[in-house]
């Protein structure tokens, strides 16, 4: 009875062990189909981010976050086709020098800047995917995607002194374009089915918008019609990501 | 190999991998964390910024006009308005505030500004699309006065530092000259917006 016990007990522990042996990640297997939540900061450049008044270039914006969906489908075991949905959303940046700016340009006593809506953008993006395995759990993975880019620009409300009919708006605007995003990262598997991403990525787009305004009567101060800068800069995320196997 | 050595061997393993579970778990917490703290810190807010009023502003002291005969390049007359007290208190110095214009005439007309000895007439060039003079006159004098400089609006709309003043019969009276600051609300008409300098000069009209 004994030795039955033990045998069934050796039997047991062999199919346990291999069991969870099979549950080991091993990134030298080929993976069928990976999706993953991403989200981290966004760190744009360039004249989107320049606060000079007097430089219609300039787009008084500042870092902000992206977060999204990405899936990767592979092809066998390093390549794969990407694509990702993300959001981006941009902060403002010198916002002071607006307020100061439209003060010394109208020669007023004072003047307030409200902020309308947001920096943002909505990235539908497709494009090939490599991943070079470094042992059973962590990979290299690049990818260079294209495609489009539906932007949205901030608007702002000007306040006068004293005077409700001085006030001005910069209307919002959006515009849809073209645009990439090529990145690297490294890739740790947690599990076989799960693990995290740690990637970093260009993103470019050159949005051209058109700008209106409510109440704009004289030409005195910043007075743009349109907004035509790349909105371009690097992405820091953390992906977290699940693996479907073939 | 015995049973007991055998549940030792399996709480072992047991351990391990609940220890490696709980590691996994903390990681994906942590990076969950992560994910949702920098969406909550980015995340957009309504921003407001002030550009609150300076003391000690400047005020404008003098207003001279310079009226040139249109047929007679030598006539030109001159009348100066000053008030150097910018409280007030001290009333304007309207001794040379007189305007002495020949009937039937026409004379082209240019205003200037001084802040005590300083001439700040072209910074009211430079902010032309927001300044606009006006010319009050009084009943009785023969006097039409007429802003003949545009500004660079997207419409273009009178200033009035250049102006056209055609006299008819000879008449006394008084003419004010007001000086309109009307940030984004300058229409053309002197209403809007509120008033930089207001002076009045006395304007005779003589053969």
């Amino acid at each position: 009875m004994k030795q039955q016990i033990a045998i069934m007990s050796l039997l047991f522990t062999i199919i346990c062990a291999n069991n969870a042996k099979a549950q080991q990640p091993n990134m030298q297997d080929k993976p069928g189909f990976i999706f993953g939540l991403t989200g981290g900061l966004s760190a744009p450049g360039g004249n989107y981010t320049k606060t000079d008044f007097n430089d219609p270039k300039s787009g008084f914006a500042g870092p902000g976050f992206n977060i999204g969906v990405t899936g990767t489908w592979f092809i066998n075991k390093n390549w794969g086709i990407n694509a990702l949905i993300s959001y981006h959303s941009y902060s403002f940046k010198g916002l002071q020098v607006l307020a100061d700016g439209f003060k010394d340009a109208f020669a007023i006593d004072s003047s307030t800047v409200n902020t309308q809506g947001s920096n943002y953008s909505m990235n539908f993006l497709v494009g090939p995917y490599y991943s070079l395995p470094i042992g059973k759990k962590f990979s290299f993975d690049s990818r260079l995607l294209v495609g489009l880019v539906n932007a949205h620009l901030a608007g702002m409300q000007m306040f006068f002194e004293d005077q409700a009919a001085s006030t001005f708006t910069q209307k919002e605007s959006t515009a849809n374009t073209f645009g990439l995003q090529l990145g690297i990262g490294g890739r740790y598997a947690i599990s076989k089915h799960s693990g995290i991403m740690l990637n970093i990525d260009y993103f470019y787009s050159k949005p051209d918008f058109s700008i209106n305004y409510e109440n704009r009567n004289n030409n005195a101060g910043r007075w743009i019609t349109s907004y035509n800068e790349p909105i371009a800069g690097l992405n820091t995320n953390l992906t977290l990501y699940y693996i479907l196997h073939p | 190999m015995n049973l007991a050595s055998i549940t030792f061997y399996d709480l072992n393993i047991h351990f391990k991998k609940t220890k490696k579970t709980m590691k996994k778990k903390k990681i994906i917490l942590l990076a969950s964390i992560f994910t949702l703290l920098i969406c909550w810190s980015a995340c957009n807010k309504k921003e407001t910024a002030i550009a609150p009023p300076l003391p000690g502003n400047e005020a404008l002291t003098t207003m001279i006009i310079t009226a040139t005969n249109a047929g007679d390049s030598t006539d030109v007359r001159t009348a100066k308005w000053i008030e150097l007290d910018p409280t007030g208190a001290t009333p304007p110095d309207t001794s040379l505030a007189v305007l002495n214009l020949k009937k039937n005439a026409s004379y082209n007309v240019t205003i200037q500004l001084l802040d005590s000895l300083t001439d700040v007439t072209p910074e009211i060039k430079d902010r032309e699309n927001y300044h606009l003079f006006c010319f009050d006159v009084s009943s009785g004098l023969n006097l039409t006065c007429i802003q003949t400089d545009k500004d660079t609006n997207p419409t273009p709309l009178p200033i009035g530092l250049t102006d056209l003043f055609t006299t008819t019969a000879v008449s006394n009276g008084h003419v004010e000259v007001t000086l309109h600051h009307q940030p984004n609300v300058k229409n053309g008409d002197c209403a809007p917006g509120s008033i930089d300098m207001d002076c009045t000069f006395t304007v005779n009209i003589t053969n």
